[in-house]
């Protein structure tokens, strides 16, 4: 992740414009690391994308204390088949059906809850009916739960403020600048 | 800091939230989903 986050970075540096803004959050420590090449580098302070998808970090700091042990799912991330269904078909190819149950099964043992998230854009019925696939298939709660998309135009209209990470000209990501 | 010209870079994951809410000045790049499976890369 590191490295392609970094490539592109790298690649703006003749670009006449004024900051970049990444849509990466610490992301399993992939963004630890990522260097600000000739432009001022603003990372959101989250530990993933969810809290962009809430909207907040006070959101998804909410849901975590309700149910810590949730799989969040977006339209998004269905539609890429990433979802535990499909990531149990991918490992289905990989270790026939058996194996990957057991796998897929091992993997997600701790979650109690699928949760899917509803942005302002809306979601069809298809992923909704995919996401209580999921949930039957684990035997998790299914719930649905409301997203918003200020973060992302936080991203794109600011203000960059303490929910961004500035990073001037030579500066590096280091993962306690994520830590709460 | 604000206003001036802002390059998203972004995992597509997020594709259609930010495309939907684009505003001027706002250019947009997109990386593959799931790089965070793959952190080292």
């Amino acid at each position: 992740m590191k490295g392609a986050i970094q490539e592109e970075i790298d690649r703006a540096a003749g670009w006449p414009g004024d900051r970049i803004l990444l849509g990466y959050g610490l992301c399993s420590n992939g963004i630890v690391g990522v260097r600000a090449n000739r432009h001022p580098l603003l990372i959101p302070r989250v530990h993933d994308c969810i809290a962009l998808f809430l909207g907040s970090n006070e959101r998804y700091r909410e849901e975590r204390e309700k149910a810590p042990g949730t799989y969040y799912l977006t339209k998004g991330w269905i539609e890429e088949k990433k979802s535990p269904l499909g990531i149990f078909a991918e490992y289905c190819q990989r270790y026939g059906r058996e194996t990957a149950e057991w796998v897929i099964r091992e993997e997600l043992k701790n979650y109690t809850r699928i949760a899917l998230v509803e942005s302002e854009l809306g979601l069809e019925e298809s992923h909704r009916e995919h996401a209580r696939e999921n949930a039957r298939f684990l035997n998790l709660k299914y719930e649905e739960i409301r997203g918003s998309l200020d973060f992302f135009r936080k991203i794109l209209r600011g203000p960059w403020d303490g929910d961004f990470i500035f990073l001037k000209p030579g500066e590096e990501a280091v993962q306690e600048m994520f830590l709460e | 800091m604000s206003g001036g010209r802002t390059l998203v870079i972004a995992c597509a994951i997020m594709k259609e939230e930010l495309q939907h809410l684009r505003c001027g000045g706002v250019s947009l790049v997109f990386l593959e989903q799931s790089l965070h499976r793959t952190p080292r890369r």
